[in-house]
């Protein structure tokens, strides 16, 4: 049987946003769902647009809460969510160890900036618990120093929403992939979803790489390889352990995870980078189905990742 | 399956993890809520409205991978667990990798 799909990419989230429908009748209306989503996600969570609810918020630090937008309450609740789910492993109270690191602007910029002659500073994490949601009064409070970082956690969520709601207007099978963060929803095609595992989620699709299907959930690829920076004579990343305040020091390329919708991958798959060898003991624990790469290239099964998808 | 430690934090875990799982679940079934309003009005706006000519269509044979279960999509029911990834020798419509 063959399955006819349609699919569109466009720039989004300083990145690339992808969306696969089953049936290219679907298509139109599921983009312009994707896209309105998109706009909402980035006007609530960007730490780089001044006009963003999260920097509104990140300054209000010290003072009394703040009402938020629907949006930014979900998110925020999302990610004190992981970080109670992960014991602090992914932390949203890494914004301002992030900032002083070095990743202080839209990547794409970091990367212009004369890293020879940077110098990162570093800071400990306040952790979770420096935040007070009021779900009722749709209030956030921030203990002074704290600036919220929602990378780990608000993609993923905005994957998963838009994927689901597509689906219901689409009246399709629908898949969402922002910057590799992947969400699938709605009646999957005969075999599941198939998508290719790369070390970078702008790779080509065939490039080499084992191909696993899903018809559910998320998949979420986490790595230190691609958003790196200089900072004098040394190179930092972007996933910051909340334990040191600092870029985590893994043995894993990448984390690949599978799990019951793309925002719990990626909490997975970001917990792992940070818990190093602890890693697969981690996932194992929680029934994952995970790919763990190591720097040398040797690769780490657990769950019920395929054997013949290593 | 390897054993949890007796670690006095994995209740606030595995709270954590409920109230993930419930957090998501509330959020997709507002979305869902708001796209029908939403395709309400885009229908209403633009009739006729077509796919982009940008859009690019693929042919996918899907025969050879296993059949799977098509996903819940009724939020008033608890989902189920995704079934495991499964490896395919078709070709991807996508990919994942580090950002």
């Amino acid at each position: 049987m063959i399955a006819e799909l349609a699919s569109v990419s466009f720039p989004a989230l300083g990145t690339t946003a992808l969306l696969c429908v089953s049936s290219p009748d679907g298509l139109a209306a599921a983009q312009e769902l994707l896209e309105h989503e998109l706009v909402e996600i980035d006007l609530a969570c960007s730490r780089f647009r001044e006009d963003s609810e999260l920097v509104h918020l990140n300054a209000s630090a010290g003072t009394g809460p703040v009402k938020v937008g629907r949006r930014l309450l979900e998110a925020v609740e999302v990610a004190l969510a992981a970080a109670a789910s992960t014991g602090g492993v992914v932390d949203p109270t890494v914004g301002r160890a992030l900032r002083l690191a070095g990743y202080d602007r839209r990547f794409a910029t970091v990367m212009l900036r004369d890293g020879a002659s940077f110098r990162a500073r570093f800071a400990t994490v306040p952790g979770y618990g420096d935040v007070q949601l009021d779900r009722r009064r749709s209030t956030i409070r921030l203990e002074p120093d704290v600036e919220l970082d929602l990378g780990a956690t608000a993609k993923a969520l905005a994957a998963d929403r838009s994927a689901h709601a597509a689906a219901r207007v689409a009246e399709c099978g629908v898949l969402v992939s922002l910057g590799g963060d992947v969400s699938v929803a709605g009646p999957a095609p005969d075999g599941g979803w198939p998508i290719r595992v790369a070390d970078d989620h702008a790779a080509p699709l065939d490039e080499p790489g084992p191909t696993v299907a899903i018809s559910a959930g998320g998949l979420v690829t986490s790595g230190t390889t691609v958003r790196r920076w200089q900072a004098g004579s040394v190179e930092l990343h972007h996933i910051v352990d909340p334990r040191t305040g600092r870029p985590a020091a893994t043995p894993w390329r990448t984390v690949t995870v599978a799990a019951g919708s793309c925002v719990e991958a990626n909490v997975s798959s970001t917990a792992a980078i940070v818990l190093g060898e602890d890693a697969p003991a981690w996932l194992e624990a929680r029934g994952a189905a995970a790919r763990l790469v190591r720097e040398s290239g040797e690769v780490v099964l657990t769950g019920r990742w395929p054997q013949d998808a290593a | 399956m390897q054993e949890l430690p007796p670690d006095p934090r994995a209740r606030t875990r595995d709270q954590g993890l409920a109230r993930l799982r419930r957090t998501t679940r509330f959020s997709i079934a507002g979305a869902t809520a708001l796209a029908g309003a939403f395709a309400g009005v885009a229908a209403h706006s633009n009739p006729g409205h077509k796919a982009p000519a940008a859009a690019a269509r693929r042919r996918v044979p899907t025969a050879a991978a296993p059949q799977v279960t098509p996903v819940q999509t009724d939020e008033a029911q608890t989902p189920a667990p995704a079934p495991p990834p499964v490896a395919t020798p078709v070709a991807p419509v996508a990919t994942t990798g580090a950002t």
